[in-house]
């Protein structure tokens, strides 16, 4: 539990970069970043609800999976009429109800096999999104998905869709936030650094485990109904392996630990396939690269960096005054 | 057809595609029972044994045996070159391994599409014709994949049980510490049962190759089938393996032909949760011991 | 008032019978030292009391009620807690924030509660400390608990033990490893903790001086059956007890 008292100095740069989030559309060159920009938040949610459920130390290679049901769902529902502002919160519950009794039956496992099976769930959803053509439209998907419509303003055009999706954003960081300084997340990354120990002192670490892939899969289902209706479009190719691969890459290479790493790890992975749209193959080779150097040389991500640069920042500090007071 | 005929094939269909689901999974349980590692990445050498058959016998026409093993030998290289680089450095870190061979997989699958384009390519058939009994035809080119698979799941067997390697093998996944006590060169140990199961994923592309069609994007579905057998028969389980890999292959079989291939995925799935519920260290896995 | 009644308890692996019929109590304020020769049970008998394993047979009363077979985070919300040989610390967090994780199962805090406001971090930390200065590691407070020597680890792993407030508690060889001087600075501490906290105590030890010192009962297994209880003086001058130890190895004064 790292001294939760917030400086001044980190509020306001939590400030400054909200604001300059904020005002992203204004000062951008064209309307491609806005684009990438509401990529980035959309990504943002996905890996926070990775992060969630590595905090309480299991990996969840069917992440994908979460957000698949979850797209599907939403944009099943408001096709049939209902307003997406409500399927988007129900295409959570779906994707949450589903990983709390996937989660329950399987977290009990020993690591290996949970990700051996939460990898194979997400690899059915796929398989189903494409065999159950009637409903879900086959390897054609579903077009035309209605726009999100916030109390009468139809959130149509792109650009539009921006700043509702960082709000999103902003709410999920700071629930990810609070849920990390509550009696909860002190008791996920318990289980996750010392899981016998933990259980010794009366916390029943499965159920914290499945409260945690509860969660974190919930938002991801959220995350993949967003993007539905921001892209008026689902299909099974929308989260395949290499999306859940990338979602882990951005938590591994940004870091694991708090609610910094995740946004590194978007900011920096966000527009690398964007840029290189391109050359597909070329970009994938990239990412596993990236991925195979972070863990051999920075396995506890950028953001550990930055906590290792302020600790030697410390060490200079004090024994700067410690030697201020050695000369007479 | 009458029913006779359809049930021989779907049998023989189903022992076909278990035959190699247990080559897959022999392979990929083998690195976990001794290394400790789950390799992401396994499909990509099946994948990989496939690309240089295609490419050797199908491309080159060189000759079948050289080609086998050739395919083999340099997927088996390209295996020891990855363990030397990369898992090498997460031993004794079960996750982050596991997180590096999914980065591995990435760079293969995509570096073969680079390489080799991503369309199919067709290999022509190693032996053509039919067998026929009792008015029931078998495609030859099927039953050389039983075959050959059989041939090497026994071989392994004298392998691991009869050799010095084999025994040094079977100590290190009991207790790698103890081993390394006893005198066991676990240094050489992990590079060999490595190499062992890429060889054998990549032997098991080599046997589909005539009979699926080769592009770099194979390897996924065998991962993911490997996954659910080893968890089905027991992680490190050789046995388990073999039983998991013909069990799902005869239900993914019959509910294919008789039901729908959509219906056929969840049924497997719901055999793995069926498994894990009522027997969570798999049909024939050891219950883990306490640390 | 009895606060442990083991029952006829029985365990066994496959074939193998490790703990056999195993019968006796534990009564409040008691300081129950559990010994015998090497692969006795006693490690099994522990563990099975304190929830690791299941009993093939038997049962465990604590405080009355029937806690046979409950897994471990039950039975320390129960009041009975225990500590580890091994793996018995959070490596990477601060020797506070340990003993702190400890006090969240005990109820003290509600799964869902606290997510806004602090009050449960500072009771917490304050239960900690009081903890920590208990076991004389307040000058340890801010470091991370890998950097700590190995004796001051096991007193931080007897202080998240403590933590959640048992009524019993259980410990896995406390001096295992210590040299002297750390096993007698352990030991004045569990007597220390003992009297100020009123904490019922069972020990499984191979050391000999520290049952002594420390024990007000003590209870011999030797190939899982019990075959000697009593005061530590008794026991020691038990005739049974004296063989079962002479035909194995020599005693570890």
């Amino acid at each position: 539990m790292k001294s939760p008292t917030i400086k001044p100095a980190q509020y306001f740069g939590v400030l400054v970069a909200v604001a300059l989030a904020v005002l992203l559309p204004w000062f951008a060159p064209n309307q491609f970043y806005v684009h990438l920009a509401t990529v980035g938040c959309i990504n943002l949610m996905l890996v926070l609800g990775l992060a969630i459920i590595a905090r309480a130390g299991q990996l969840s290679m069917g992440h994908g999976g979460f957000a698949l049901v979850g797209g599907y769902v939403s944009a099943l529902l408001s096709m049939k009429g209902w307003p997406p502002l409500l399927t988007l919160f129900i295409a959570g519950l779906v994707a949450a109800v589903i990983a709390a009794a996937l989660g329950w039956i399987i977290l009990r496992l020993r690591g290996v096999y949970f990700v051996l099976v939460a990898f194979a769930f997400s690899q059915i959803a796929v398989l189903l999104a494409l065999d159950m053509s009637s409903i879900t439209g086959g390897a054609n998907g579903i077009v035309g998905v209605p726009p999100i419509s916030i109390f009468g303003y139809v959130l149509r055009a792109k650009p539009q869709f921006y700043p509702f999706a960082l709000g999103c954003a902003l709410a999920t960081l700071l629930l990810t936030w609070l849920l990390y300084r509550s009696p909860l997340g002190t008791m996920m990354a318990a289980t996750a650094e010392n899981q016998r120990l933990t259980e010794s002192s009366g916390i029943d670490t499965h159920r914290v485990q499945v409260i945690a892939f509860t969660i974190g899969s919930g938002i991801a289902g959220f995350a993949g109904a967003l993007s539905t209706h921001y892209l008026r479009f689902i299909s099974p190719d929308s989260y395949t392996f290499w999306e859940s691969v990338s979602y882990l890459t951005m938590l591994v290479v940004g870091g694991r630990d708090g609610v910094l790493g995740p946004v590194i790890g978007v900011l920096v992975l966000t527009p690398l396939p964007e840029l290189l749209r391109s050359t597909e193959g070329l970009q994938h080779i990239i990412y596993g690269t990236v991925l195979v150097v972070c863990l051999m040389f920075v396995p506890n991500g950028l953001a550990s960096l930055v906590q290792i640069w302020r600790a030697r920042q410390r060490v200079i500090a004090t024994s700067a005054t410690l030697v201020a007071k050695e000369v007479p | 057809m009458s029913m006779n005929v359809i049930l021989a094939q779907t049998v023989v269909n189903g022992l076909m595609v278990g035959m190699i689901y247990v080559l897959m999974a022999i392979g990929f349980t083998m690195v976990f029972g001794i290394m400790r590692i789950v390799n992401f990445a396994h499909g990509e050498f099946y994948m990989v044994g496939a690309f240089l058959f295609a490419i050797l016998y199908g491309s080159n026409e060189m000759q079948f045996a050289v080609s086998v093993f050739l395919a083999v030998g340099a997927t088996a290289l390209l295996g020891l070159v990855m363990e030397w680089v990369v898992f090498r450095r997460f031993r004794g870190n079960e996750l982050n391994g596991m997180i590096a061979s999914v980065g591995v997989a990435l760079i293969i699958q995509n570096s073969a599409l680079l390489m080799w384009g991503s369309s199919a390519r067709t290999v022509p058939p190693v032996v053509s014709g039919v067998l026929s009994v009792g008015g029931i035809v078998f495609p030859w080119s099927r039953l050389v994949v039983i075959i050959g698979a059989i041939i090497a799941v026994v071989s392994l067997n004298l392998l691991v049980g009869r050799t010095r390697i084999g025994r040094a093998m079977r100590a290190v996944a009991q207790d790698a510490e103890i081993a390394q006590v006893q005198g066991i060169r676990v240094d050489v140990i992990f590079p060999a049962a490595f190499a062992l199961g890429v060889s054998l994923a990549a032997f098991a592309g080599v046997l589909m190759a005539p009979v699926l069609s080769v592009s770099p994007f194979i390897g996924l579905a065998p991962t993911l089938k490997a996954f659910v057998i080893v968890v089905i028969g027991g992680l490190g389980s050789v046995p388990g393996a073999v039983v998991g890999g013909l069990l799902i292959g005869l239900i993914e079989s019959f509910a294919g032909t008789f039901v729908s291939a959509s219906l056929s995925e969840i049924l497997q799935f719901l055999v793995v949760i069926a498994v894990v519920l009522l027997r969570p260290q798999g049909l024939l896995g050891r219950k883990e011991r306490e640390a | 008032m009895s606060m442990l009644q083991v029952d006829g308890l029985k365990r066994s692996f496959g074939g193998l019978v490790a703990v056999r019929d195993v019968t006796f109590d534990v009564n409040e304020g008691d300081f129950l030292g559990l010994i015998g020769p090497n692969g006795a049970g006693k490690t099994t008998l522990f563990n099975v009391i304190s929830g690791v394993l299941r009993p093939s047979a038997g049962t465990v009363r604590f405080r009355g009620r029937d806690i046979s077979g409950q897994p471990a985070n039950q039975t320390v919300r129960q009041g009975l807690s225990r500590t580890f040989q091994a793996a018995t610390i959070y490596p990477e967090t601060t020797v506070i924030d340990n003993v702190s994780r400890g006090t969240l199962g005990a109820g003290l805090t509600s799964l869902w509660g606290g997510v806004l406001s602090n009050k449960w971090r500072v009771a917490a930390e304050e239960k900690a400390l009081h903890m920590l200065d208990l076991l004389g590691l307040t000058r340890r407070v801010d470091l991370k608990a890998r950097e700590l020597s190995y004796g001051e680890q096991r007193r931080l792993g007897v202080a998240i033990a403590l933590a959640s407030d048992p009524r019993l508690l259980m410990l896995d060889e406390p001096v295992a490893g210590l040299n002297p001087e750390e096993a007698a600075e352990l030991a004045s501490v569990l007597r220390r903790v003992k009297a100020e906290r009123g904490v019922t105590m069972v020990m499984v030890e191979h050391h000999m001086r520290t049952v002594m010192g420390l024990c007000n009962r003590v209870v011999v297994l030797d190939h899982g059956t019990l075959i000697a209880q009593g005061t530590p003086a008794d026991v020691v001058s038990n005739p049974v007890v004296i063989e079962a130890y002479l035909g194995k190895e020599a005693v570890h004064a």
